[in-house]
Parts: C-alpha cells; structure tokens; sequence
C-alpha cells in the first residue's frame, strides 16, 4: 500500500512538472522559436544560369509553429565580360508582372549613389563580372522578412560587398545595400535568383536559413 | 487489481505528455535527396544541373531557363561603377 501511495505521489509530481514544460511550449500557429537554423544549401559544379529555391515552408514540422523569416545567403561571380558587374534579381512564386518596387544605395571610396525601380523583378544584389581579378566575387544576404504572413505585402532586404576596380592584388571594395517590396500578399514558397546578362559562375555557394 | 489499473493509466498517459512535449516545433537536419531525374521530368526547368531535395520539402534547383522578365518603366539616378 505504502508502494502505491508512492508511486502516485511520484505520478502527480511528474504531472505537474510535464504541465510546466508544455507551457513553455508554443501553441499551434505561434511563432517558431528555435532560432535561425541552417535550411539548406547548394555549391555550383559548372555555370548556372537560374537558382530556383522552391517549397519553402510556412510552418514547421506538422504546423506545430510558423516560421518568420527566410534568408539566402552566398558569394558568386558572373561570367559577363562586357561591363564591370551584372545585376542579380529575384522573383518570388514565379510571379513575373510588374509587381516589384526597389531602390539601392551603393558607396566606394569616398562617392555613392542610389536608383529607384519599379519592374518585373527586384534586384536584390549586384554581382562581380569576370572582368575583375581571379578570386573577386560579390558576397550577399537577403532576407524575406516574415515570408509567411498573408496580412502585408512581402519586403526584402539585401546587402552586398564586391571587387571594385580591376587593380590587381587590392581591387577595392563597394559595398551596397538594398530594400524591395512585392506587392503581393502571398506567402513566399519559391525564389528565383537570375542574372541580368550573364551566369552564375561554377564554384559559387548558395545556402538559406529559416527562423 | 484496480489499483494497478489506474496506474498502469496513470504511468502510460504521464509517458505520452513527455513525448508531446519532447517533440520540439522544427524541422530535421537538412536531410539531402538528390533530384535531378525528377526536376527535370516536370518540365518546369530546362538544363536541369543539379537538384537538391531537403527534409523540409524544400528543393534548390540549378537549372538554366532564365525567368521572363523586363527592364522597361524604370527610373535611375546616379552613376555607375567605373
């Protein structure tokens, strides 16, 4: 009897203690909280002309929570020789009306500038072109901020570094920044990365992390 | 004996709290499956170079068909690199 009386003691402890943990637990549709996690990636065997990113999940395993933001982040180099660099852009769900709005702001030395756009793509980071020296490259993020709310249209920042003159070993560096609006409500699922003239050139690392 | 019952119960629904609450809200390691042959059967793509399926569900497709796009209704300022 003494034994019983034991274990269910042991039972209601337990109980009350596996009751805490769930509280700490988030209920379905709340945010996910496991911080941003490496999501997958991909490194380029030969020259690429599109990176398609697709499936790109709103809830985590079994929609226990929702995730909130979805990053892509690499360092690539175009194989376009006719000017200096070569503009990357991104369409989200194949979506390819002019639905997008963008401006950037680069900076170099002690000069910068900016231009604004409204287009069929947004430019989300701009890319070396294979006039610069062996092993320059444009490094970039962007992050699609709160991918799977359905309330606001979707916003994108970017920032980039690259090669900026063809001095060679030191060929400086220019760093940019960008900001884009999809005017679309949507969740994001798929991602479109493309070049304006040229391809992404063998050797380049892509890779994304959700949050 | 229904005692024991009772906390044979208790001992079993304790046990399937513990795995509900030990069932962390986020996806595996990014488990990688290759597919190629199957990207390029849909016929989304063209050139399909290499495919990569996650655990999440979530592909990355290297592919060279270039998506529609036009550089029309724009509006620029400032200079570009030397």
């Amino acid at each position: 009897m003494k034994t019983i009386r034991s274990i269910l003691a042991a039972l209601v402890l337990g109980a009350v203690a596996v009751y805490s943990l769930a509280a700490a637990i988030p209920a379905s549709a709340a945010a996910c909280t496991t911080g941003k996690i490496g999501f997958g990636s991909t490194h380029l065997s030969s020259d690429a002309t599109t990176i398609t990113i697709s499936s790109i999940p709103s809830t985590g395993s079994g929609g226990a929570c929702t995730w909130s933001n979805f990053y892509v982040s690499g360092i690539t180099r175009s194989t376009y020789t006719t000017t200096c660099d070569d503009p990357m852009y991104a369409q989200f769900n194949g979506d390819t009306s002019g639905s997008y709005n963008y401006v950037l702001t680069w900076f170099y030395g002690s000069s910068g500038s900016f231009q604004g756009y409204h287009a069929t793509r947004s430019h989300v980071a701009q890319i070396n072109c294979d006039t610069r020296p062996a092993g320059a490259a444009t490094g970039f993020d962007i992050e699609l901020v709160q991918h799977s709310n359905t309330t606001f249209n979707k916003q994108v920042v970017g920032s980039n570094n690259m090669g900026y003159n063809t001095n060679s070993p030191n060929y400086g560096t220019m760093a940019e920044w960008h900001g884009s609006t999809w005017v679309n409500t949507s969740a994001v699922t798929q991602i479109d990365l493309f070049l304006d003239h040229g391809q992404f050139k063998s050797g380049s690392d892509f890779v994304t992390f959700i949050e | 004996m229904t005692r024991m019952l009772i906390i044979v119960v208790a001992v079993l629904l304790s046990l399937a709290t513990v795995a509900q609450v030990g069932a962390r809200p986020t996806d595996a390691p990014p488990t990688e499956t290759n597919c190629k042959a199957e990207a390029a059967a849909s016929g989304k793509y063209e050139g399909v170079q290499q495919c990569t399926r996650f655990a999440s569900g979530m592909e990355i497709v290297v592919h060279n068909k270039k998506p529609k796009f036009d550089n029309s209704g724009t509006s620029q300022s400032g200079a570009r690199l030397p």
